[in-house]
């Protein structure tokens, strides 16, 4: 086989679909600039205990240390217990960004699988599961939320299942449209034709098809996830204080807001600044992830 | 007998009636033989093809009669009989290129797949079993082809790798839906080509659909011939094509282009067309565009009867001799 290459184009390497999104989202300079924000705050979360000059919740000689404006000590200032700000923001990003990913993973999970089956199977099972869900949006999430966070202790834990448990139904109906749209491909009449079990062509056949809508919406998820547990912790019914969440450090902030605008402003901002990038990110892998595109032959 | 097809019938509960896709149609293939099932489009030749699988799209539904496949009724088998039977030994070949093929999957994964699912294999001998596959189905370089993602190749390779993956397991049947139909005139030769070549060497039976009266000639033994639903006539390939006697079969191999036919010989026809086969006509359902139909042609479907030189055709008009 050496020598002669008939097809000019064979020395180039096979281009999975895989590689090509990879390459494609590269390209979108946006996109990936909020993916490194998005790594770094995360990484920043992960190292809190190493990076922050001071304990979160210490509080030392309150009348001294209270209300400092943002200073080289002190980067985002002090609250009106004396504490250190930049380390609560430090620490408080634990909490908003592992509630944000955890919840969406919870989510995504449940959505996707409900989602799954219910295209799967179709016909009456179908009807079943999505009459269900039906039911479940049309109860107002926020007001379930309230409902089971008076009724359960609200820790980490519980508000993660509950956000998660509570948004999964989007996820579902949307996944529930790609499996139909895709089981009525013909790989998938072929995949019945060869003999594979159902088990098989779901997880190998549909779910990887329908891999592209999952991650969008996962990506958009956890910005929604992230304000969610901003908003419940606003309002007094998320994360607790002393713990800091982004959320209740700006609920803190809010009734000082003028004569200590910093308070509010820090953890505001890096509320916003996460959620455009989750947001950026969402758009970067709808657009990389387009599967109109993506199968074509040359790109 | 390895596969015997007895009073299929196959119907579509419609909103707007009972479709009847295939009705009380029997047909026999024999162990390395070719049988091809030939009509135009929508006389019911895939939905026929379905059912021998149990693939039939719902509202679709085997109705009645049975489809022996080595003695085991396929139409009444349980998901899991059917599963060990379709692709281990029944292949199928879908009339789209590469049909059978997942966008997301190299190749020779997911022919390396069949052979997981239904030989056993460990991982590395079903990537090699793969590959040999790719080049025995003449796709040139098949290590690196097997590496390659359907969208990456042409539509006559695509083909050649879903054909590969439906001979993977060594089926006794292969089913080949319309195979050559989508594809330019010079790969459909090669397909066919090709499809002679592996049944001669696997010695597997090929249950050939098609409208396409010229791979027929070239690839058939005995043909059976549709129309609404029915076989209206079977007879060996030779016979069929020396002497038509069904006056459908007779129309559609009149209209074939003949080359060297003299450019003024007239191109025959069937007047009319297919009948909605939800508003089907009484009696043969052939009459309204039959050339020497008369009323008694309008009271019942005829049977298929018995002819010499194993031959059977369904027409009053037709007699044995």
């Amino acid at each position: 086989m050496a020598g002669v290459q008939r097809n000019p184009g064979s020395n180039v390497p096979p281009r999975s679909p895989l590689a090509v999104a990879v390459r494609r989202f590269r390209a979108n300079r946006l996109a990936v600039s909020a993916l490194y924000v998005i790594g770094a705050l995360y990484l920043v979360a992960i190292l809190a205990p190493l990076l922050a000059p001071y304990d979160p919740s210490a509080i030392d000689d309150v009348l001294a240390t209270r209300y400092q404006p943002p200073s080289w000590t002190h980067p985002f200032g002090t609250d009106e217990f004396g504490r250190d700000l930049f380390s609560r923001a430090l620490y408080g990003a634990r909490v908003s960004l592992s509630i944000g990913f955890l919840a969406t993973t919870i989510a995504i999970g449940v959505g996707t699988a409900y989602g799954a089956v219910a295209g799967y199977f179709g016909g009456a099972v179908d009807d079943a599961l999505m009459r269900l869900v039906d039911v479940i949006i049309a109860f107002p999430t926020f007001f379930l939320m309230l409902m089971l966070i008076g009724l359960f202790e609200a820790d980490i834990v519980v508000l993660v299942l509950i956000l998660g448990l509570t948004s999964w139904t989007g996820t579902a109906r949307l996944i529930r449209g790609e499996i139909l749209s895709l089981k009525a491909r013909n790989f998938i009449e072929g995949s019945r034709a060869i003999g594979l079990p159902g088990a098989l062509i779901v997880v190998r056949h549909l779910i990887p098809n329908a891999l592209a809508s999952v991650l969008v919406t996962a990506a958009l998820m956890v910005g929604g996830m992230i304000g969610a547990e901003a908003g419940l912790s606003f309002l007094g019914i998320g994360i607790r204080p002393p713990t800091p969440s982004w959320g209740n450090m700006v609920s803190a902030g809010q009734d000082a807001l003028l004569v200590a605008w910093w308070i509010a402003f820090f953890p505001g901002s890096l509320l916003a600044l996460t959620i455009l990038c989750f947001n950026l990110l969402a758009d970067g892998l709808r657009d990389a992830l387009d599967p109109k595109t993506l199968m074509r032959k040359y790109v | 007998m390895l596969l015997s097809v007895q009073a299929l019938s196959t119907h579509f509960a419609l909103d707007d009636g009972l479709l009847k896709a295939v009705d009380d149609v029997s047909f026999e293939v024999e162990a390395w033989e070719t049988v091809a099932l030939v009509g135009e489009s929508g006389c019911g030749k895939t939905i026929a093809a379905l059912s021998i699988i149990n693939l039939v799209p719902p509202p679709g539904r085997i109705v009645d009669g049975r489809v022996l496949f080595k003695g085991q009724d396929l139409a009444r088998a349980t998901h899991e009989a059917l599963r060990r039977v379709r692709g281990r030994s029944i292949g199928f070949v879908f009339q789209e290129p590469g049909a059978a093929l997942n966008p997301v999957y190299t190749v020779g994964g997911q022919i390396q797949e069949v052979a997981l699912t239904h030989l056993g294999l460990s991982r590395h001998d079903a990537t090699r079993l793969a590959v040999r596959l790719i080049g025995d189905v003449g796709i040139a370089e098949p290590e690196r082809r097997a590496r390659m993602y359907p969208f990456e190749l042409s539509g006559g390779m695509r083909q050649r790798a879903a054909i590969a993956m439906a001979v993977s397991a060594e089926p006794e049947l292969l089913i080949a839906d319309e195979p050559t139909t989508a594809l330019d005139v010079t790969v459909q030769a090669e397909i066919v080509d090709l499809l002679r070549h592996l049944q001669d060497t696997r010695r597997m039976a090929i249950l050939l659909i098609t409208h396409d009266l010229g791979v027929v000639a070239e690839m058939a033994r005995r043909i059976l011939v549709m129309y609404t639903g029915r076989i209206v006539e079977t007879a060996p390939a030779g016979a069929l094509f020396r002497a038509p006697r069904h006056p459908y079969t007779q129309g559609l191999l009149g209209s074939v282009l003949r080359l060297g036919a003299g450019r003024d010989a007239p191109l025959g026809g069937i007047p009319g067309s297919v009948p909605d086969l939800l508003d089907l006509p009484l009696g043969c359902t052939f009459h309204p565009r039959c050339p020497i139909a008369d009323r008694s042609c309008e009271a019942a479907f005829p049977p298929l009867r018995p002819m010499a030189e194993r031959r059977a055709c369904a027409c009053y008009k037709v007699h044995a001799n």
